[in-house]
C-alpha cells in the first residue's frame, strides 16, 4: 500500500472529536472512546479490536511524543469519521512533522533486528489507506468495513503471506 | 521473587519472567517494564531468560522495539531469550513484522523450559 501525501477526504459524519494536551496518560482513555464508538457501529470483532488499538496507539503516540515532544502546552486533535462502509481517524499535532519515507524498512534480513520502524508496517497491514499531510504533522487512517467472508479471506491471505 | 510489576521465578537453569496482573503493554509502561527486566538480566552472568506473555492482552510497536533491545543485551552477555504464552492475535503482530524469525517463540513455559535451545552449553 502506498502512503499518500495529499490532504485526505473526510468520510461521512464526524462522530468523535477531541483536542487534548500532549500527555501520554490521556492516550488510553482516548483510544478506549474511539474503540467503543467503532464497536457500537459494528466495525470491530475481537481481532479488529487489537489491530485498531495498535494503529490508533501508533498515530496518537507519534503525535504526543514525536510531534509535540510531550510539551504540555502543545495540543493534538483526534477526529473520527464513519459511514456505513468505512471509518477514518485523523490525528493532527503541532510539531514540525516528519517524512514517512525516512522510516527504515524493517522487513529484510539485514534490518529485521532494528529496534524501531515497525509502526508503519503494522498500520499498512490493517488499514486500507494512510495519508500523511501538513508536512507529516497530520495523519489519517481509513479502513473499510469487512463482511465475515472477507475477514476470513484476509486471514487466509495473511497466513500465506507470512508463512 | 518479585520485582515491581514483574514476577521472577527460577526453574532449573531458567529465569522465567511473567506479569502479576493482566496488562496492556505500551508506551506508558514499557520503560518501567524494560528497566526492571534489564536489571534482572544484569544481575546474572549468563541468563537463560523466558518471558511469559500469558497475562499480556495487548502490545504496541514500542514494545517490539524494547524486546529487540532486550534480546541484544541478553545475547551480549552470552545468554538466551525465549518468549512464550503469546495469544494468537498477539502472535500475529510478531508474524506481520517478521519478528517471529528473530525471536525464539514457543507455546508456553513448559515448552520453553523443555526445548533443547537452552542448555548448560547452549
Amino acid at each position: 500500500m502506498e502512503i499518500r501525501k495529499q490532504e485526505p477526504p473526510e468520510y461521512g459524519e464526524r462522530v468523535l472529536y477531541q483536542e487534548l494536551e500532549s500527555n501520554l496518560a490521556l492516550k488510553n482513555p482516548l483510544i478506549n472512546d474511539i474503540i467503543s464508538v467503532l464497536d457500537e457501529k459494528g466495525f470491530l470483532d475481537e481481532d479488529d479490536k487489537i489491530w485498531a488499538r495498535l494503529c490508533l496507539d501508533e498515530v496518537i503516540v507519534n503525535a504526543i511524543k514525536h510531534g509535540n515532544k510531550e510539551c504540555k502546552n502543545k495540543k493534538f486533535t483526534t477526529a473520527l469519521y464513519a459511514t456505513d462502509k468505512e471509518w477514518a481517524v485523523r490525528v493532527e499535532d503541532e510539531g514540525e512533522g516528519f517524512s514517512p519515507d525516512e522510516v527504515p524498512d524493517v522487513e529484510d534480513e539485514e534490518t529485521l533486528g532494528y529496534d524501531h520502524g515497525r509502526g508503519i508496517l503494522l498500520m499498512k497491514n490493517y488499514m486500507d489507506e494512510i495519508w500523511y499531510f501538513n508536512n507529516g504533522a497530520s495523519v489519517q487512517l481509513m479502513r473499510y468495513k469487512r463482511s465475515k467472508f472477507r475477514k476470513l479471506l484476509d486471514k487466509i491471505l495473511v497466513f500465506f503471506k507470512i508463512k | 521473587m518479585s520485582q515491581g510489576t514483574l514476577k521472577i521465578e527460577e526453574e532449573k537453569n531458567f529465569t522465567i519472567v511473567s506479569f502479576f496482573d493482566t496488562v496492556m503493554l505500551d508506551e506508558t509502561n514499557i520503560t518501567t517494564f524494560a528497566e526492571e527486566l534489564v536489571s534482572v538480566i544484569k544481575s546474572r552472568q549468563k541468563i537463560n531468560l523466558v518471558i511469559d506473555f500469558a497475562n499480556i492482552e495487548f502490545l504496541s510497536s514500542a514494545v517490539l522495539g524494547k524486546l529487540v533491545k532486550i534480546r541484544k543485551i541478553v545475547k551480549k552477555q552470552g545468554g538466551k531469550l525465549k518468549l512464550c504464552g503469546l495469544r494468537t492475535n498477539l502472535m500475529q503482530i510478531f508474524k506481520v513484522t517478521k519478528l517471529h524469525k528473530v525471536f525464539d517463540i514457543v507455546a508456553d513455559r513448559k515448552a520453553a523450559t523443555k526445548s533443547s535451545g537452552f542448555g548448560l552449553f547452549g
